[in-house]
């Protein structure tokens, strides 16, 4: 008990320093915390994506749109349940700048497809009814203030022209990785009834299916009988796991997503290097104090003990201080890369405060290692001796 | 210069601390190098993809060249205007072309990428006359012969020269290898357009490229064209249009390297003030016999503050060099926009190691100069009798 009380005074006998300190790590924290958050919302998105919807792709490119008539012919393979299937739909709101992502999906099959969509009954039935009708996500309806009713309009890229679509629900997605809050839903009918019109060549396709397996069926063998019903077809076919799916693209970025890795590493090491001064510092100041204690007859273990808490307390005080900044940083982050192709929420989320707390912990115990080890080989007369 | 000296003694009394501080100094001028680094290199590779004399023609609302469709008569019609470079065999210097993309394995990681294709015809070397076949010869026309970009043959073992690439049914021999002066046309495969055209199942072409006589030509051919209801197009200038592909990337880049940099730039100068700091408190007896035999504030102020300069120095020379080994160092990623895949690298220029350093001894002054003006205002008596431990 003396001990800690001790280790809590000498923690805060230089109040400048000691804030500096926490300072400099607070920011070490809150830079690590962002890195960790991008990194996190990546890994997440493999990791919670569905291991019973297969996406069925084209082969030859992601680009590329199968015909619609390959709905039928998925659905009677033996381990589906049920086929959805949709498309980009690649509309801008104003300016390519506000760009959030719209997709035209089959929406008698989106529901029970995607039950990570939250949606009132009403607004269901009223989407339904309205083919006109879109739903958007609740952060997409916070950013330009839209309600149900509203009209938006669109230019439309991958389904040219000018639309309007009215907003007949928002919705909260359980698993904003998958199925984000931040997009626009539409009806692929109606879409595609006004592009059959105007180019007719490229009317009737979608760019994916999502086949729903019925339950304990294997994945492997079912997405094998998808692909070897179109194999030597007009267009082939490649079908994965969503989760697989996701995976891959997530390795496409893999350069990008290792480089910020590192940079998390390099930031542990400037960590270590703030809290090794700071105690070094600390430690030469008290050297002849830590003299007299030996001469007490304080055993080596116990002046570690000192270093040692006072090092983690620090460390602690500094990641505290470093997450509590990092949600506001963290927003605004979100809100100057937005945009783009990238749908991210940035939400703070316990893995990231875990990883935050235990890098400070290490940091913690690293930086104590070696002004512990000065003061355990220190004789008393050295330490008596030393002048400041 | 006594003061020079003297600063700089200061400094190497204290070995651990200071190079902690410059450590820590050097790490942070890295990361911020890096990310300059990274950033111009991507602005480089694609701001070096197109030419100014040149314009590219899409369909109107169309963001990229892969969502673009023109239809074959116009393109016809649009190759022929007044404006375009006259070839000597009559050929004017307008190129048709489809963009696609292609999902390929690559078989060392087993991991998907996706390859853009441009299926071409040999006017796009007029049209282009930065591209230069380095290895093999430029397709045949009318041909499943293929020339890759230099980055795609560093990137993928399967599409070297002579290798052979397998998709839509038929097999593809790549005869040449070109480069285009490290830019994003090197990420690239081209072939034979209307081979392309039939195993994509597509019937129209993308976008025209069309090389300009006088550049200045390019606002009255844009209004023209773009007025003009029978072609529902948009003409842009061609590396205005490759440099928007990549917004999206480079916004991340350059957003996350600001975070990072402002982050911890403050981190780094409270550690540098830390370090200044206790420096002071450790010397105040010094300062004091400094004082009395004679010396100003204004020599104490300097004396500290050069001292901060010095680590600032240091460590950001340290954090430049760290950078300069980074310099070859190349990134292959998709970009967002495309959905192919980008081969860029970090570059180093002069003008970004002079603003590392700089900012090095920035950070240096600012964490200094509290600290130097508490030793400088410091009264002689009082800073004789404090004690120091």
């Amino acid at each position: 008990m003396m001990l800690f009380r001790l280790m809590l005074r000498n923690t805060v006998r230089r109040p400048v320093r000691l804030a500096l300190t926490i300072g400099g790590l607070a920011m070490v924290v809150l830079a690590f915390g962002l890195l960790r958050l991008t990194l996190d919302e990546w890994q997440r998105a493999v990791r919670t994506a569905s291991k019973d919807r297969l996406i069925t792709v084209h082969a030859m490119s992601d680009a590329l749109t199968l015909p619609v008539s390959y709905k039928e012919r998925i659905a009677v393979i033996h381990g589906v349940r049920l086929v959805h299937y949709g498309n980009v739909f690649g509309g801008l709101y104003r300016d390519a700048k506000e760009s959030f992502g719209s997709f035209a999906e089959n929406m008698a099959t989106f529901f029970e497809t995607y039950p990570e969509i939250v949606l009132d009954e009403d607004a269901r039935l009223a989407l339904l009814q309205d083919r006109r009708g879109c739903i958007i996500g609740n952060k997409l309806a916070a950013r330009f203030g839209w309600k149900v009713g509203d009209v938006i309009p669109l230019k439309g890229t991958a389904y040219p022209g000018d639309w309007e679509v009215v907003v007949r629900g928002i919705f909260r997605s359980t698993n904003p990785n998958v199925m984000g809050n931040g997009e626009l839903y539409l009806h692929w009918a109606y879409a595609n009834e006004r592009l059959k019109k105007e180019a007719p060549e490229r009317g009737d396709q979608v760019g994916w299916y999502v086949a729903s397996m019925v339950p304990g069926a294997r994945a492997q063998s079912v997405a094998a009988a998808i692909d070897a019903n179109f194999a030597n077809s007009f267009a082939e076919t490649r079908t994965e796991m969503e989760q697989a799916f996701i995976a891959g693209w997530v390795a496409r970025s893999g350069a990008l997503l290792q480089g910020l890795y590192w940079l998390s590493v390099v930031m542990n090491g400037i960590a270590v290097l703030v809290l090794i001064n700071a105690l070094a510092m600390a430690v030469r100041e008290r050297t002849r104090e830590y003299g007299v204690m030996k001469t007490l007859g304080f055993r080596p273990r116990h002046l570690v003990g000192l270093v040692l808490g006072e090092s983690l307390l620090i460390a602690v005080s500094g990641a505290g201080l470093g997450l509590g900044l990092l949600y506001p940083a963290a927003q605004l982050y979100a809100a100057m890369v937005a945009g783009g192709g990238t749908v991210s929420s940035y939400d703070m989320t316990f893995e990231t405060v875990g990883v935050c707390l235990s890098m400070m912990l290490t940091v913690g115990v690293c930086a104590a290692v070696w002004p512990a080890i000065r003061l355990i080989r220190m004789t008393t007369l050295d330490g008596l001796r030393h002048r400041g | 210069m006594v003061w020079g000296a003297y600063s700089l003694r200061n400094l190497w009394a204290r070995r651990v601390t200071t190079s902690l501080t410059v450590a820590g100094l050097g790490l942070v001028v890295f990361v911020f190098v890096a990310v300059l680094m990274l950033s111009h290199g991507l602005e480089q590779t694609m701001g070096k993809t197109g030419d100014p004399a040149n314009a590219i023609l899409l369909s109107k609302g169309a963001l990229s060249e892969i969502e673009s469709r023109l239809v074959r008569d116009q393109a016809k019609i649009l190759a022929s205007q007044p404006e375009i470079v006259q070839l000597a065999d009559l050929q004017s210097a307008a190129v048709s072309e489809i963009a696609l993309q292609l999902t390929l394995r690559k078989p060392a990681e087993g991991s998907l990428a996706s390859l853009s294709l441009r299926g071409s015809s040999p006017v796009a070397f007029a049209v282009r006359p930065k591209v230069r076949i380095t290895q093999g010869r430029a397709w045949a026309p009318g041909t499943t012969e293929v020339i890759v970009g230099a980055q795609v043959a560093k990137q993928f073992p399967t599409a070297r020269l002579h290798e052979t690439l397998r998709f839509g049914h038929r097999e593809w021999t790549v005869v040449g290898v070109f480069e285009a002066a490290g830019s994003g046309f090197e990420s690239e495969v081209w072939g034979d357009a209307e081979q392309f055209m039939a195993t994509f199942h597509r019937t129209g072409f993308s976008s025209i490229t069309v090389r300009l006589a006088y550049p200045e030509a390019l606002p009255s051919f844009k209004a023209r064209l773009e007025s003009d209801p029978r072609f529902k197009i948009s003409v842009k200038r061609e590396p205005e249009y490759y440099e928007g592909k990549a917004e999206g990337l480079a916004r991340m880049i350059r957003v996350t390297g600001l975070f990072l940099t402002v982050v911890f730039s403050v981190g780094a100068i409270l550690g540098a003030a830390m370090t200044m700091s206790a420096s002071v408190a450790h010397r105040t007896t010094e300062i004091g016999t400094l004082r009395t035999l004679g010396f100003t504030r204004r020599n104490i102020l300097q004396a500290f503050l050069l001292e901060s300069i010095g680590l600032g120095l240091v460590g950001g020379l340290l954090g430049v060099v760290g950078a300069a080994l980074l310099n070859s160092v190349t990134i292959s990623t998709v970009n967002w926009e495309t959905g192919t895949e980008l081969v860029f690298g970090f570059q180093l220029s002069p003008g970004m190691a002079g603003q590392g350093v700089l900012f090095a001894v920035g950070m240096g002054v600012v964490g200094g100069l509290i600290p130097a003006v508490r030793a400088a205002r410091l009264e002689v008596v009082q800073a004789l009798g404090e004690r120091t431990v």
